[in-house]
């Protein structure tokens, strides 16, 4: 390929700032999926009661974050809360609270799947069996919810990762944002860098995601052969 | 927030609508033909399409969109590619699309049990006319929840294409905030924007999926 | 049971089937099936009938042998099975009806895009064979509406609606509950007794007798025993025929040796 400027990703700090981005992006998504299964959680199984009143509030917040794009909700809290608002918010936070908010109605839903989706006679056949309330709950209910969430959930993380990128166009610096910066300083020597060096950050993202996205399809099909 | 202003910056907000929905609308409509397309090669075990079709789907599904339009529109021209903002952003969501309909309408196939072949084979029709009458109709109609849900999830990637210079109702928003500081206004336009956009999509999914399921595989 | 005249329709010489992992479910079957006639295929599990029945319907590939349909050769390079197969009919344990179609729509599919029947046409000939089986009432329902027994009938109906020349039945019963066993056979009597030339695979021994103006047992690849009904039931030649028969009588030994049942009540996972 007659392209040059390959050799700026070689050049003094490069690769390793770009390195560097990719920890950012990958520690915001980590950050988040914590929030989103710390409150996803429990909004899935809230979402399982029947009150009325649960379900309108559960199911109109996960709805409502599922059906925004997720940029809109980036700058909705950083450029209204965070900014005029009440609290004041980094980039950083801003994308942790909102991605994890949004993870969390995404875990939400998926637990709330993954629980209906348990078949009654279950229940009714480890009750027959003479278990106790609390002994189907953890011996039968939860070991098979927890076997068709695993996969879901490591899918979910890669999902996370991806909508990190979204970050850059709020001024967080992560690793496009890098990008841009080695661009930007070798534009005049090495015009031609942008083709290695948003191919490098493609290519990172994808060696990221990758066994990710192989090992939830791992667990799916281990679990589902059973 | 002032109702005089929501007024003043409605118009802009109604022309960047536009902007994002035919740019949706395109590229949806790329990734369905593309999603077909690989769906079919990976179902019919072709050799060697089916190992590029592989590659192809696992590179668009672990990757973001933002990301792989820098490279479409910053990027490729240094080695000679040159497409238009609104190109990049077309065939940005088809790529990306591509691969996510690939999935949903090659597992939709799948699940049509090779059996229901031998069963129209078996009244004389040619292979042609068995996946045309009866495995396509019900491989889709099994895909339909997972393609809807592609459409939806493929309007809100629309979002991020104001980084190719495009001016949709994120660029426009943007550009509100930074120029005039009516933020809160813009933004309420902003998110007005999305829901009349997007849950018509929602509503109309739904009742896509109603319609379909009449047409699923059954018990 | 009805007349045969002397006509061979089907002719099965030398048919062999081995798969390319090296496993022969065909091993050399000579098999004549005459106008009229009635031919029942019997064997254990894994004999080969149905990898029979499909190598008729060019579903499954020969590797040796020749099929003839009316004296001219269907198998072999130049065949043209889209045009076999619309003479001859099939239906399967599992039915295949399309799930996506109405019970109708899965009678007029083939008529319409295959025989190019104009659709009002195959519409009345689908109606009057939905009321020969006692189904004119379902026509516009879909198979999921159905129970075992009349999605079986319709799956009858739908190849006879190719007007074919002989007819496969596959295990036709074998998917079925045991009370919509005789609704689906009824049907196949009556088609027996209307002259249908069938090849028919089943468990059922009792139907075996009643419909078969000869039954053909297949053990291993290979036809070992062929006869009359009766005869083949009341006074089986062959020590193969005898065992397998026995199969279908039971009696209690004396004392029972079965699994150990008093494992652990509670199975984790």
């Amino acid at each position: 390929m007659p392209v040059s400027g390959l050799e700026v990703l070689l050049e003094g700090r490069n690769l390793v700032r770009l390195l560097e981005g990719l920890g950012t992006t990958v520690g915001i998504a980590l950050a988040s999926l914590a929030v989103a299964l710390v409150c996803g959680v429990p909004l899935g199984l809230a979402m399982t009661r029947r009150g009325a009143l649960v379900q309108v509030l559960t199911r109109g917040y996960v709805e409502t974050m599922r059906i925004v794009p997720q940029l809109v909700l980036l700058f909705v809290v950083y450029f209204d809360l965070a900014r005029e608002g009440i609290v004041s918010l980094s980039g950083t936070a801003t994308s942790v609270l909102v991605l994890g908010l949004w993870g969390a109605a995404e875990m939400g839903d998926l637990v709330r799947g993954a629980v209906t989706s348990i078949p009654e006679h279950q229940v009714d056949s480890a009750r027959a069996l003479g278990l106790a309330p609390g002994q189907v709950q953890r011996l039968v209910v939860l070991p098979q919810t927890v076997r068709r969430l695993a996969p879901l959930t490591v899918n979910l993380t890669t999902r996370l990762v991806k909508t990190t990128s979204l970050v850059v166009l709020i001024g967080v610096v992560e690793v496009l944002k890098v990008a841009q910066q080695i661009i930007d300083a070798n534009r005049f020597e090495h015009p031609e860098a942008a083709f290695w060096v948003y191919g490098l950050v493609l290519g990172l993202y994808f060696v990221v995601c990758y066994p990710v996205s192989v090992l939830a399809r791992r667990l799916e099909t281990r679990w589902e052969s059973r | 927030m002032s109702p005089d202003v929501l007024l003043e910056h409605a118009p802009l907000f109604a022309r960047a609508a536009v902007v994002t929905v035919r740019i949706a609308a395109l590229g949806i409509l790329g990734a369905l033909t593309v999603g077909l397309v690989c769906a079919a090669v990976e179902h019919f075990r072709v050799p060697v399409g089916r190992q590029a079709v592989r590659a192809y789907v696992e590179l668009a599904r672990n990757t973001p969109l933002v990301v792989q339009l820098f490279f479409l529109y910053f990027a490729l021209p240094k080695v000679g590619v040159v497409w238009s903002g609104e190109a990049c952003a077309i065939i940005g969501l088809t790529f990306l699309g591509g691969g996510y309909m690939a999935e949903a309408l090659r597992s939709g196939l799948d699940a049509v049990d090779a059996s229901q072949v031998d069963g129209a084979l078996s009244l004389g029709m040619s292979r042609g006319a068995a996946l045309r009458h009866v495995v396509l109709p019900q491989g889709v109609a099994v895909a339909v929840p997972a393609l809807t849900a592609n459409v939806i999830f493929l309007v809100k990637e629309t979002s991020v294409v104001s980084v190719v210079a495009l001016p949709d109702l994120m660029y426009v928003a943007k550009d509100i905030i930074g120029s005039s500081y009516d933020t809160r206004e813009a933004l309420t336009l902003l998110v007005v924007a999305y829901l009349v956009i997007l849950l018509p999509v929602a509503l109309g999914a739904r009742a896509l999926e109603g319609r379909w399921r009449r047409a699923g595989l059954g018990s | 049971m009805t007349t045969t005249t002397d006509a061979p329709v089907l002719e099965l010489r030398d048919v062999r089937k081995t798969y390319p992992g090296g496993v022969t479910a065909l091993d050399g079957v000579d098999l004549t099936v005459r106008r009229g006639e009635v031919v029942v295929i019997v064997g254990p599990s894994g004999c080969g009938k149905s990898t029979l029945l499909r190598t008729v319907n060019g579903l499954e590939p020969l590797t040796g042998g020749a099929i003839a349909l009316d004296g001219s050769q269907i198998t072999g390079s130049g065949t043209r099975w889209e045009t076999v197969r619309q003479r001859v009919g099939m239906v399967f344990q599992s039915y295949e009806l399309f799930n996506h179609l109405t019970v109708l729509g899965n009678l007029t599919l083939a008529p319409v895009r295959v025989a190019g029947t104009p659709r009002a046409k195959a519409e009345r000939r689908g109606l009057e064979l939905l009321a020969r089986v006692g189904l004119a009432d379902k026509a516009g329902s879909y198979p999921r509406e159905l129970s075992g027994g009349q999605r079986q009938r319709v799956a009858i109906v739908r190849a006879l609606a190719m007007q074919p020349e002989v007819l496969l039945l596959d295990e036709i019963t074998a998917s079925l509950d045991p009370e919509m066993v005789r609704e689906v056979l009824d049907v196949v009597v009556e088609l027996a007794d209307n002259g249908m030339t069938m090849l028919v695979v089943t468990h059922e021994m009792g139907f075996a007798r009643a419909v078969a103006d000869r039954v053909v047992l297949m053990d291993r690849g290979r036809v070992v025993e062929e006869a009359e009904p009766e005869e083949f039931f009341t006074n089986p030649r062959s020590d193969r025929a005898r065992a397998f028969l026995q199969t279908f009588t039971y009696t209690r030994s004396t004392r029972r040796a079965g699994p150990d049942v008093s494992a652990e009540p509670a199975a984790e996972g």
